[in-house]
């Protein structure tokens, strides 16, 4: 630290060094971090900003896709909301397959990620043969893998039938279908396990090390050190399943052909949008629910922000 | 080290080994261990089976002809046939499903370096460095997760058809190195987040600068989360198929999930044990990929004292 | 502020560009050129639908092709997945990228043809350069879209048929449809099945527009009418469904759940190809495919293809569902297009390799020429001569309009599924099917 000739006491010269020093550090810092950030800005202009803009002015259109939009302001979104029996029927299995599906996810994947993490012998192999159903998750053969399981004559009422129970056809029947359909997002839930894990590896093995030499047993140590350093990961996996199960497309459509059969109970809300835009050829209408979607998710998110500052704990607080 | 606790009754493996995260935990007498471990692996191993029984329905129908595929619930009855393979594999007039592999391959294999290296460069921005509009950008960021991609899709198209892309493999590789895919930045910050300060501090005392403090103390500690990133984006871009089904028209350009889509012909024939078959094979890379990773994940955190 | 503007610029101007020269005829068109002297050059695009073996004939098509024009290159590309197949198109002709011979089908062409994407052919067809002599007239007169030209030219015709297990249903002691036989008549005879063989007769969806279709034409109304607006009333439709109710709850049919199920199986896999039950309403091109899965499995049973019901008319309900071949909009290089387009329709070595697979062929000529041939299936043979039957008995033309996906597919099916599970709604569903059709087709 330089102390200027002209200073008059020694303590102004040093706060107004300092000062300068960190001034400097900001602006350059500023200037690396947009650096580092380069790729993301060009990422937004070229590829990203240009269709998400797009696709807004489209919401208020009227666009048939072959012919030009037409502006009819807010019109998409008002019939939306007053004149839409399938867009109520769309938002109520959503959020019904949602509150489902993403309790599930959390809750298994955390507890096979903290079973798996013991170091049994084998846990590499268990953890792949987990993983595998979320392989397969979005393939054109879960449709029909999906039938032998909970159809009429499929697996589930196989075993129901050696404890003497006639079961029917889960997946054909519109109170249980979304079920089943909860049942295959939770089934793929090898990703955000692996999550989890990646979480878990991530903390250090001295913070263990310590709290055993103090005398820390089990359950303190996991309520001290994993789920605290684990918490940001647990946000993370419960942002993104939850935005993710909001915006859920793949399994409904596959296992109902896109049609949300049987009636409508599997019409989840993309399902309708990709059916307004392409095969209803209303994309201006399908644009207007895209953005419904996205107002919808970022008060949820929102909202999830604002809650992690009372349980979300960063190892860079540290 | 071995401080028996009451009633536990739990096992572990004495000593700190670097690579293996076991916590440590006091040691019975080996017969009791030994049930302990058989009861717990023979819980896993249902589990497994009853978790994976439609991909082993899957996998056995893939060796029957088709016109007796489903007609069974259970494994290894009915009759046997290799025939899905040989003909899966066997190269067609213009549709190659061995080709196809190679090119879900390239594709996930270009789109794996693109995100390691945009997502690892953006998250450790928005994880650790302050800068002017960090949190409207931030915002952004999030923002981009959000928006569902059926709404962009006709944009975007005209967006790559303008700029002369379609066709090529272009649209589904380049935005990864643009930071695009939103869900691995995040990854990437929150990972970057849960890092402690120290090592950046005493990294800078020693001189490094931002990018050396990246180079050098962020990028190894987050190996989990590069293995976590590189597996996930290969599995991605081999199942994708929204994506090829846009932009790839020639047909010896078609990735895994288009040709399996191939098999399946409302209108004409179809090929369900050959669906089976090829779902089959192309999880395989899969599993591959994800094993060869999974070294990354866990080697952990191999810090004991960096003071 | 400023870099938003930009980007809104940059975003915009390529969008609203192509937007707009979507409608527009930018360059001269081709397609008015008189007829070629010189041989047509140049790389075309053929987009068509189908599994493994629909490209594996088309590519023999092509390859012949390549042969009689080595100048000209067809690059083909095919989705086996028929849904998606509309979605590509559409988004490509958002895009004003079509292939330049997109196959079309008459049912869906009103939403295509309508807006502008494809190219007229009337001047080819005038000229020769597209030859349609032998094809009936009123078969290409369905190619046409609402402002009368030309806008595709039938390759295939499908058609809905009732298959029927002839080999069950004789050890039964039970008669074959006979000729003109009517829907109640067809219920009785499914009674009799199912009373005799203890299980359903049918396996019916209830939801498709096939037999919708059939059951409308045979009382008096058609989905469309010719100017393209909804042709089919609430009431015919709540007798329609009342109809499939019937067979379903009387244990003629299987459940409601049932069908849902087994609405997204393959032909394969359903219960006629898998000698479960005996009879079922399914497009008549599959008769092959059931047939060679039966021999697989129980062999010694036949297959025959009956028309669909009919009122007391007498004739039957089908319509003829037609695949044909276009010519994009923004399509550059119309004389090869329309070289390839004439060689698919004529080639009579091409219409060997191809096998009908996809329709009957329309051309007459080569489609004695396919009954003549070894190489053709008796199945698929039995499938071409209900074909020149039905030709044969002048059905009413059909008339289809736009939105032919999201009304008669999409929504009749959740419509039906949401009466079979609540079977007091069928009057007020039916109004509401008709009035939400009539709003879509009406934009």
């Amino acid at each position: 630290m330089t102390v200027s000739a002209a200073a008059e006491t020694p303590t102004v010269d040093v706060g107004a060094a300092r000062a300068k020093v960190l001034q400097r550090r900001r602006r350059r810092s500023s200037f690396h971090a947009y650096l580092f950030l380069a790729p993301w800005f060009l990422g937004l202009i070229l590829i990203v900003g240009g269709p998400m803009i797009a696709s807004l002015a489209l919401s208020f259109t009227r666009y048939d896709l072959l012919s030009p939009p037409v502006f009819v302001g807010l019109d998409n979104y008002i019939a939306i909301f007053t004149a839409d029996p399938k867009f109520v029927k769309s938002v109520s299995a959503t959020t019904l397959y949602t509150i489902l599906a993403v309790p599930g996810i959390l809750i298994i994947s955390l507890l096979l990620a903290l079973f798996l993490n013991r170091g049994m012998r084998g846990t590499g192999v268990y953890r792949t043969l987990f993983y595998i159903p979320y392989l397969l998750g979005g393939s054109v053969a879960i449709s029909i893998l999906w039938l032998q399981v909970w159809g009429q004559h499929g697996m589930f009422n196989q075993v129901l039938s050696w404890f003497g129970v006639t079961g029917q056809s889960w997946i054909g029947s519109p109170n249980t279908a979304l079920y089943t359909v909860a049942i295959l997002a939770i089934w793929t839930f090898g990703s955000t396990m692996v999550i989890f894990l990646a979480g878990l590896r991530q903390i250090p093995q001295t913070y263990y090390e310590a709290a055993e030499i103090d005398g820390a047993g089990k359950w303190q140590q996991f309520w001290a050190i994993t789920f605290p350093n684990l918490t940001p990961i647990i946000f993370f996996n419960g942002l993104l399943t939850l935005v993710n199960a909001l915006q859920s497309f793949t399994p409904a459509y596959v296992i109902s052909g896109g049609t949300g059969s049987p009636a409508s109970s599997l019409l989840l809300y993309t399902v309708y949008l990709y059916q307004q835009g392409f095969v209803n050829f209303s994309m201006g209408y399908a644009s207007a629910m895209g953005w419904i979607l996205v107002l919808a998710l970022a008060v949820v998110a929102g909202l999830l922000f604002w809650s992690s500052k009372y349980w979300v704990f960063y190892g860079e607080d540290a | 080290m071995t401080t028996p606790q009451p009633g536990m009754g739990q096992t572990v493996e004495v000593g700190v080994a670097e690579t293996k995260p076991s916590r440590l935990l006091p040691r019975r007498a080996s017969k009791s261990r030994a049930v302990q471990a058989i009861a717990r692996h023979a819980v896993t191993i249902a589990i497994v089976i009853i978790m994976l029984y439609p991909v082993i329905w899957m996998v056995d129908n893939s060796f029957k002809p088709n016109a007796f595929v489903g007609r069974t619930l259970l494994p290894l009855q009915g009759p046997f046939t290799l025939k899905n393979y040989i003909s899966g594999l066997t190269p067609r007039a213009s549709l190659n499903i061995g080709v196809s592999f190679l090119n879900s391959f390239i594709i996930g294999v270009l789109s794996v370096i693109g995100n390691l290296f945009a997502c690892s460069l953006v998250g450790y921005a928005f994880g650790r460095l302050e800068f002017a509009g960090k949190r409207i950008l931030f915002t952004i960021l999030i923002g981009m997760l959000l928006l569902p991609y059926q709404v962009t899709i006709v944009p975007q198209y005209i967006l790559f058809h303008q700029l002369g892309w379609l066709n090529t493999y272009l649209p589904l590789v380049v935005p990864k190195y643009l930071a695009t895919d939103a869900f691995f930045v995040y990854l990437m910050v929150q990972f970057v987040r849960g890092l402690p300060r120290d090592l950046d501090e005493a990294a800078r005392i020693d001189g490094c600068g931002d990018f050396g403090v990246f180079w050098r103390i962020i990028l190894p500690l987050l190996s989990p989360a590069i293995a976590t990133t590189a597996t996930f984006t290969f599995i991605h871009a081999w199942n994708d198929f929204l994506g090829p089904r846009l932009y790839i028209s020639d047909m010896n350009k078609y990735t895994v999930s288009q040709a399996l889509v191939q098999f399946i012909d409302s209108t004409g024939q179809s090929s369900v044990g050959g669906l089976f078959a090829m779902a089959t094979l192309s999880v395989i890379p899969l599993i591959g990929f994800f094993l060869a990773t999974q070294r990354w994940l866990t080697e952990g955190i191999a810090t004991t004292g960096f003071k | 502020m400023k870099r938003r503007t930009l980007v809104t610029t940059i975003a915009f101007a390529p969008l609203v560009g192509a937007l707009t020269a979507c409608g527009s005829s930018t360059a001269t068109n081709p397609a008015s050129a008189p007829g070629g002297s010189a041989a047509p050059s140049g790389d075309i695009s053929f987009a068509f639908w189908g599994g493994q073996q629909r490209v594996e004939r088309t590519q023999a098509v092509i390859d012949l092709f390549h042969k009689a024009f080595p100048d000209v290159t067809v690059t083909p590309t095919a989705t086996g997945d028929f849904n998606a197949y509309w979605q590509q198109s559409t988004v490509q002709a958002a895009g004003n990228n079509m292939a330049s011979v997109p196959q079309m089908q008459n049912r869906t062409l009103a939403d295509y043809a309508d807006r502008g994407a494809l190219a007229p052919l009337d001047d080819l067809v005038a000229s020769g350069a597209i030859d349609v002599s032998n094809i009936p007239k009123s078969v290409v007169a369905s190619g046409r879209g609402k402002d009368g030209k030309q806008y595709m030219i039938p390759y295939g015709a499908a058609f809905a048929s009732l298959m029927v297990d002839t080999t069950v249903i004789g050890k039964l002691g039970l008669e074959l449809p006979p000729e003109g036989y009517t829907w109640e008549w067809l219920s009785d005879w499914l009674g009799q099945i199912s009373k005799k063989s203890g299980a359903p007769a049918i396996n019916v969806f209830g939801g498709t527009s096939d037999e919708l279709e059939a059951w409308a034409r045979t009382h008096g109304e058609q989905l469309y009418n010719d100017d393209g607006t909804v042709g089919v009333t609430a009431g015919t439709v709540a007798g329609f469904w009342n109809y499939m109710m019937g067979l379903i709850g009387s244990g003629k049919s299987q459940s409601a759940q049932a069908g849902v199920e087994q609405q997204k199986l393959p032909i394969e896999q359903q219960p006629i190809s898998q000698g479960k039950a005996p009879t079922m309403f399914w497009p008549a091109n599959a008769v092959a495919t059931v047939q060679s899965t039966l021999d697989t499995i129980t062999p010694g049973h036949e297959i025959q293809v009956f028309p669909m019901p009919s009122e007391s008319e007498g004739v039957p309900g089908n319509a003829l569902w037609l695949s044909g071949l276009s010519i994009s909009k923004n399509c550059n290089n119309v004389p090869a297009a329309a070289a390839f387009i004439n060689f698919f329709l004529n080639d009579k070595d091409g219409a060997l390799a191809f096998q009908s697979d996809n329709g009957v062929t329309t051309n007459t000529v080569n489609l004695g020429a396919l009954l003549a041939a070894s190489t053709i299936s008796d199945a698929m043979k039995k499938q071409m001569n209900l074909y020149k039957t039905l030709s044969g008995m002048n059905l009413p033309p059909s008339y289809y309009g736009k939105a032919m996906a999201q009304v008669f597919q999409q929504n009749l099916i959740s419509a039906f599924q949401s009466v079979s599970f609540a079977p007091g709604t069928v009057d007020s569903t039916a109004a509401q099917f008709i009035k939400d059709a009539k709003q879509a087709t009406g934009k």
